[in-house]
């Protein structure tokens, strides 16, 4: 408050403590009601809010000002914040009517994937095992074929063994003379080429 | 010792006897020592032994040569060998130098091996045959008996091997029958 302001304040106080202690002096007379007293009384309260209203009615003023700025801000807040909770409100209300949908559409969606990979999962299942059929068809052929062919090479080793068996104890002296006439003639050929 | 080095031994003996005209008497010599050593074991681990003072290992030998009457050349080259303790190599660097006796003098070497013992004609038409095979002077013979070979002949000159055996042909006669396995396999 500036300095002028608040002199004002202060000579106006004392004005009313005067005019209050003169009219508390008056009063101290004779009994019956004092009308005229009672009327000092009112107006020296008419005196005191005017003044007060003068003086206050600035500040009180711009805090009124402000006050409603501000209320009125609240206000406009609490708008949108009203509009925006109901926008969220029919947002979630309209996720709430297609959720159904949803979850139909979703349900739909998982049981068709699930049935594909059955499909899948049963392809596959299906193919590993002709796979391991046909391998394990393979490998037993391919060990069928192993024991005939070492059943054969057996056989011919023994036949072959039996054969030489029987040429050692028939091969007599002419047969070397043969045998080495005949190796005669072969070298003699490589000779002649 | 490696055959690189009894090569070298060989080639450089060689070419010494030709020089001196020599070549047949040292490798005569050198094939009789070699025979000596395989024979008489105790010789030539006596030889060998590197606990014995190489004076006593040379005297040793000196008299072995001395009783064998070789060649001056022969006599020198066994000593080198002994003192440079080389002598357990003579097996190597004899058959180093009989190849190139051979090669000097035109001869080849061929192995038979037959099932029975040969005779003389036989051998004197089979050694006829290799001579016009090989194209050589002279084919001398060395002849092994083979009992395993059940019957025929088997002669190997040089690269060439010559094989008219039974046993040769019980192989192949196996092969064929497990080729033609293998194919009606297949």
């Amino acid at each position: 408050m500036k300095p002028a302001k608040l002199l004002q304040v202060v000579l106006i106080t004392a004005l009313f403590s005067v005019v209050l202690s003169s009219s508390a002096l008056a009063a101290g007379g004779g009994g019956g009601p004092d009308f005229t007293a009672l009327l000092r009384h009112f107006l020296n309260l008419a005196i005191l809010l005017g003044f007060l209203g003068w003086v206050l009615r600035r500040p009180l003023g711009d805090f009124l000002q402000r006050r409603r700025y501000e209320v009125k801000e609240a206000l406009d807040e609490s708008w949108s914040a009203r509009t925006e909770a109901e926008a969220r409100y029919k947002e979630i209300e309209a996720r709430i009517e297609n959720f159904e949908a949803e979850i139909e559409t979703l349900m739909s969606d998982v049981k068709a994937d699930a049935s594909s990979e059955r499909k899948a999962i049963d392809e596959r299942a299906h193919q590993a095992a002709g796979q391991l059929e046909s391998a394990a068809k393979r490998s037993v052929e391919e060990e069928l074929r192993r024991a005939r062919r070492e059943l054969r090479e057996e056989a011919i080793a023994l036949a072959v063994t039996l054969a030489e068996g029987l040429l050692r104890n028939s091969v007599k002296e002419d047969d070397q003379k043969r045998l080495t006439a005949d190796y005669l003639g072969k070298v003699g050929e490589a000779s002649r080429q | 010792m490696s055959s690189a080095v009894a090569k070298r031994y060989a080639k450089s003996l060689s070419e010494l006897a030709h020089d001196e005209g020599c070549l047949e008497d040292v490798a005569k010599d050198l094939h009789s020592l070699r025979t000596l050593l395989k024979e008489s074991e105790e010789l030539s681990a006596a030889l060998g032994n590197p606990s014995i003072p190489m004076a006593e290992r040379a005297a040793v030998m000196a008299a072995v040569l001395g009783k064998a009457k070789v060649h001056r050349i022969t006599k020198n080259f066994v000593s080198l060998l002994l003192d440079n303790n080389r002598l357990s190599a003579l097996s190597g660097i004899v058959d180093a130098f009989e190849k190139y006796y051979d090669e000097r003098i035109g001869r080849v070497r061929a192995r038979v091996c037959s099932a029975a013992p040969l005779d003389k004609d036989t051998l004197a038409e089979l050694e006829r045959h290799l001579l016009e095979v090989t194209g050589k002077k002279q084919v001398l013979l060395e002849t092994e008996v083979d009992p395993d070979l059940v019957g025929g002949i088997v002669t190997h000159v040089g690269d060439l091997v010559f094989d008219g055996s039974i046993r040769t042909q019980l192989s192949l006669l196996q092969n064929k029958l497990l080729s033609q396995e293998s194919a009606a396999q297949a």
